[in-house]
C-alpha cells in the first residue's frame, strides 16, 4: 500500500520535473526570468516577515504575547482559506479531473489510490498557504531559540490544521454528487459555492478587520488583543492548535500533549472518516460529474434553452461576444462564481459601513485613496479568474479561431469587452459606493473614481496580455492557471505595479507619508510634481501593455495549441 | 490550387516537415499519405494557416498566408482529425457563430446548416449542446461547419477515424461528389482502401519529405510492385526511405 501510494505520487513528480524539462528547453529566458522573480518575491517576503515579527516579537512587555496573538490569527484564518480553495480543488480532482478512468484500471488498492488523490487535492490547495505560512511559525520559535526539532514540530501542527478543511471539502463534494442526480451538477456547484460565500463571510465578519483602524485596534493593545478572541471557541481545532504551539514556544512540555493530542486525534478520525465516505459515497459515483458535464453520446437529454439572445451569434459585428456569453453562462463552474463576487462587493460595502472615521472630510478623502488598494486587489483577483483565463477556456476548440477569416485584435476585443469591462465596472461600483458611504464630495469621488478607473484598466489590459502569452488550451479546469507562472506573473506584476500607484497618490494626498517613504528614496510628490509622476507611468504603462499585447497575439496567431 | 515549396517545419531541434514540396492542381482528390510521425499533420496545419513554416512558400489559390489570409480562409474549409469545439453552443448556434465569422446572414446560415445537418443525419440534434454528441457526430458537424460557406477547397485530416460505416461511406460520396463539382480536396489518410478509391492522386511523405506526388496507377506501374495495389506501393516507398536511414 505505501508503496503504490508513493508510485502514484512519484507520478505527479515526474510530470513536473518533465514540465520543468521542457519549459527550460523551450523557453529558457521566461523559465528562468520567472523563476528569479519568484524567487525575489518570496525573499523579499521572508525579509520582511522577519523585520516585521522581529519588531513586534522584542517589543517591551507585551511582544511575545502580540506575537502569539499573531500566530492565532494565522491559524484561524488558514483554515477559512484553505476551505475556500479546496472545495473546488476537490471537485475538480475527484470528479472532474481526466485520469479517473485511468487510474481506476491501475491494478492499486482503491484506499491507496484515494489517500493519494486526497494528498494532491491538500498540496494544491495548500501549498501557497504552508509556502508563506510556515516561515512566520518558523521565524516564532527562532526568535525564542526553540530547537530546530520544537520548529519542525510547529510547522507539523500547521500542516496538520489546514489538512482540516481538505476533510470538509473533500467529503461535502462526495455527498453533495452523491445527492444530486447525475444532470445537476451545476446544483453542486451552487451549493459548493454558497459554502464558498458562507466561509467568506465567516472570515471576514468573525476578524472584524474595520476595528484594527479604530480607537480600540492597534492604537490599544488591550483593544487588539480582544480582536481575536478565541478562547471561546474549545471546539475549534485552530484553538487546539494555537495551544500547542503557544505551549512550544513557552517550553512547557506538559502542556503541549492535551492539544496535540486532540489535534491528532481528531486528524485520525477525519482520515477514517474521510475513507468510509470514499467506499459509501464516491465509489458508487466517482463518474457522475464527469458524465454528467461531458454528457458525450447522452443524446436524449432536452435541447438547449434557446434565447433570441442566440440570434446574436449570426451578428456580423457582435458574433464573437455572443459567444462569450452564452459559453460563460452555460458552464456552470464559470457563472456561480458571480455569487461568490457578489458576496464579496456586500462584505466590503457593510465593513465600510462599519469604519470608525471621524468627521473631518480629508480623513475620510484619504482613507478612500487608501481604499483603492483594497478595490485594486480584488479587481486583481477577478482579472486573475476570469480575463487571465478566459484564452485559456477557449480550450482546444481555438483552432476554430485559428481557421476562420477573421483578425486575432477582434478576438481580443470580445474577451476584453466580456470579461475587461465587467470587471472594470465592477471595481468602479466598488469604489464609487465606498465613496458615498464615506460621505466624499463629488469632486473627491471623481478622483477616486479616475484612480480606480487607472488601476482597473492596466490591471485587466494586463491580464489580456498575460492570457494571450501563456495561454494554456489544454488545461483541464482553468482555475488552475491562476497559480500557474503566468498567473503568478500576473499576480505579482499587479501588485507591483497598484502598489506604485497606491503609493504614488498617497504620497500626494498626506504630506508627512510623502515625508516618511521619501526616507527610502521616494520622490517628492508634493506642490503639484505627482502630475509627471503621473503622466510618466501612463506612458511607460500605455507602451508596455501595447508592446505586451501586439506580442500576445502574436504569439496566438503563430503558436500551435493543438 | 495548393503550392509549397521548400517548406521547413521543425519543433526545437525535431524536424517535422523538412524542404517540402508539393504541387496540387484544382478539380482532384489528392490523398496526402504517410507513416505516423511523418508530418501530414504539420503539413496540413501550415496549409490551413494554423502554423506558420520556418521556411520555404506556400501558396493557395495563387496566393500567400502572409498578404492574403481571409481571401484563402473564405474560399477554404478544414476538417482536423480531433473535433475539438465549442461544447456549450448547439449545433446549430455553432454553425451560426461560423457563419457569422464568414459573412453569411442568419436567414441563409440557417437554411444551408438546417441542409447540411439533416444531410449528415444530425437535424434531430441541432439544438442539442455539442458536448453531447458522439465522436462520430461532432466529426460530422465539423464537416457541415466546412462546408457551410461552399468553399472551392476542402482540407481534411483523417476524415475515417470514428465513423460508422454508413457514414465513411456518406463522407467518401461527399469527397467525391465534392471534387466532381469542379473543386479540390486535400485528404491525409491512414486507410489505404480510402485513398485507393476516392484519390486521383497521392503524395506520400516520409520522414518530413515528399518521397512520392503521382496518380495511383502510374505509382504501381513506376515501383512494380508485386500485389499492384497502394498498400504493396505504401510498404515499399517507406521500407527504402527506412533502409536508407539506417546506417551502415
Amino acid at each position: 500500500m505505501i508503496r503504490h501510494f508513493f508510485i502514484l505520487n512519484r507520478l505527479g513528480a515526474m510530470q513536473f520535473k518533465n514540465k520543468l524539462k521542457v519549459n527550460l528547453t523551450e523557453r529558457p529566458l521566461t523559465t528562468i526570468g520567472l523563476t528569479i522573480m519568484g524567487l525575489g518575491f518570496f525573499g523579499i517576503y521572508l525579509m520582511l516577515c522577519y523585520w516585521l515579527l522581529r519588531f513586534i516579537y522584542f517589543q517591551d512587555v507585551y511582544g511575545v504575547l502580540l506575537t502569539t496573538k499573531l500566530i492565532q490569527i494565522l491559524l484561524y484564518i488558514s483554515v477559512g482559506i484553505s476551505l475556500v480553495s479546496s472545495l473546488t480543488t476537490a471537485m475538480a480532482h475527484l470528479y472532474l479531473s481526466r485520469d479517473l478512468e485511468f487510474h481506476f484500471n491501475l491494478p492499486v488498492g482503491f484506499h491507496t489510490w484515494i489517500l493519494h488523490r486526497f494528498f494532491q487535492i491538500y498540496i494544491q490547495s495548500t501549498w501557497m498557504l504552508l509556502l508563506f505560512g510556515s516561515p512566520i511559525i518558523w521565524l516564532f520559535f527562532y526568535f525564542g531559540e526553540a530547537p530546530v526539532l520544537v520548529n519542525l514540530l510547529g510547522i507539523f501542527i500547521f500542516a496538520v490544521l489546514s489538512s482540516f478543511p481538505i476533510f470538509i471539502a473533500s467529503i461535502l463534494c462526495m455527498l453533495l454528487v452523491k445527492i444530486f442526480p447525475a444532470r445537476r451538477v451545476h446544483q453542486v456547484f451552487l451549493v459548493l459555492t454558497v459554502v464558498i460565500v458562507s466561509c467568506l463571510v465567516l472570515i471576514f465578519r468573525a476578524l472584524e478587520p474595520e476595528k484594527f483602524l479604530g480607537p480600540g485596534g492597534l492604537d490599544e493593545f488591550r483593544g487588539f488583543i480582544d480582536l481575536v478572541n478565541m478562547e471561546s471557541q474549545s471546539w475549534n481545532p485552530a484553538v487546539w492548535a494555537y495551544h500547542a504551539i503557544a505551549a512550544l514556544s513557552q517550553k512547557a512540555w506538559s502542556q503541549v500533549w492535551w492539544p496535540l493530542g486532540k489535534l491528532l486525534t481528531v486528524f485520525g478520525l477525519a482520515i477514517g472518516l474521510f475513507l468510509l465516505a470514499a467506499n459509501k459515497l464516491y465509489r458508487s459515483s466517482w463518474d457522475r460529474a464527469l458524465q454528467s458535464l461531458s454528457g458525450e453520446g447522452d443524446l436524449k437529454a432536452p435541447d438547449a434553452k434557446i434565447s433570441r439572445f442566440n440570434q446574436l451569434l449570426s451578428h456580423p459585428r457582435w458574433s464573437q461576444e455572443a459567444r462569450e456569453i452564452l459559453l460563460f453562462f452555460r458552464d456552470p463552474s464559470q457563472w456561480s462564481q458571480i455569487f461568490v463576487l457578489a458576496a464579496l462587493l456586500g462584505l466590503c460595502l457593510f465593513s465600510l459601513t462599519k469604519l470608525p472615521l471621524n468627521p473631518f472630510g480629508s480623513t475620510r478623502y484619504q482613507m478612500a485613496l487608501a481604499g483603492t488598494s483594497m478595490v485594486d486587489f480584488i479587481c486583481l483577483s477577478i482579472a486573475s479568474r476570469f480575463v487571465f483565463t478566459s484564452f485559456s477556456a477557449d480550450g482546444q476548440a481555438i483552432w476554430l479561431m485559428k481557421t476562420a477569416p477573421e483578425g486575432w485584435v477582434r478576438f481580443m476585443r470580445s474577451k476584453l469587452i466580456v470579461f475587461g469591462v465587467p470587471t472594470i465596472t465592477f471595481a468602479l461600483l466598488l469604489m464609487l459606493l465606498s465613496g458615498v458611504i464615506m460621505d466624499l464630495t463629488p469632486s473627491q469621488l471623481l478622483v477616486v473614481g479616475l484612480h480606480c478607473l487607472w488601476d482597473a484598466g492596466v490591471l485587466v489590459l494586463l491580464a489580456l496580455a498575460l492570457g494571450m502569452l501563456f495561454i494554456n488550451p489544454g488545461v483541464e479546469n482553468p482555475i488552475k492557471l491562476i497559480v500557474s507562472p503566468g498567473g503568478v506573473l500576473l499576480m505579482a506584476t499587479g501588485f507591483f505595479i497598484t502598489g506604485i500607484h497606491v503609493f504614488l497618490r498617497f504620497s500626494e494626498a498626506v504630506p508627512e507619508f510623502n515625508v516618511l517613504l521619501m526616507k527610502i528614496k521616494w520622490p517628492d510628490v508634493q506642490d503639484g510634481r505627482a502630475a509627471y509622476y503621473y503622466a510618466g507611468l501612463i506612458l511607460i504603462e500605455v507602451t508596455a501593455l501595447f508592446l505586451l499585447s501586439r506580442r500576445g497575439i502574436n504569439h496566438l496567431r503563430k503558436g500551435d495549441f493543438s | 490550387m495548393i503550392e509549397l515549396d521548400g517548406v521547413c517545419k521543425s519543433y526545437q531541434k525535431f524536424k517535422a516537415v523538412d524542404n517540402l514540396a508539393l504541387s496540387v492542381p484544382p478539380g482532384i482528390v489528392f490523398g496526402f499519405l504517410g507513416p505516423n510521425g511523418a508530418g501530414k499533420t504539420t503539413t496540413i496545419r501550415m496549409i490551413t494557416g494554423i502554423l506558420e513554416p520556418d521556411e520555404g512558400r506556400i501558396e493557395i489559390f495563387g496566393k500567400s498566408f502572409k498578404k492574403h489570409r481571409n481571401y484563402i480562409l473564405n474560399r477554404m474549409g478544414y476538417v482536423p482529425d480531433r473535433p475539438f469545439l465549442y461544447g456549450k453552443l448547439t449545433c446549430m448556434e455553432l454553425l451560426r457563430f461560423l457563419g457569422s465569422l464568414r459573412g453569411i446572414s442568419g436567414p441563409e446560415v440557417k437554411k444551408r446548416g438546417m441542409n447540411l445537418l439533416e444531410q449528415f443525419k444530425l437535424g434531430p440534434f441541432a439544438n442539442q449542446l455539442v458536448e453531447r454528441l458522439s465522436h462520430g457526430m461532432k466529426q460530422k458537424l465539423v464537416l457541415s461547419a466546412a462546408l457551410l460557406h461552399q468553399p472551392d477547397l476542402l482540407i481534411v485530416d483523417e476524415p475515417m477515424v470514428g465513423l460508422d460505416p454508413r457514414a465513411a461511406r456518406q463522407v467518401k460520396e461527399l469527397i467525391r461528389g465534392f471534387a466532381d463539382e469542379g473543386k479540390t480536396v486535400f485528404m491525409s489518410t491512414h486507410t489505404l482502401e480510402v485513398a485507393a478509391t476516392l484519390c486521383d492522386r497521392v503524395g506520400i511523405i516520409h520522414n518530413g519529405g515528399l518521397i512520392t506526388n503521382e496518380t495511383i496507377p502510374n505509382l504501381t506501374q513506376r515501383l512494380e510492385t508485386r500485389d499492384g495495389d497502394l498498400e504493396s506501393v505504401f510498404m515499399a516507398l517507406t521500407q527504402e526511405q527506412e533502409d536508407e536511414a539506417i546506417p551502415q
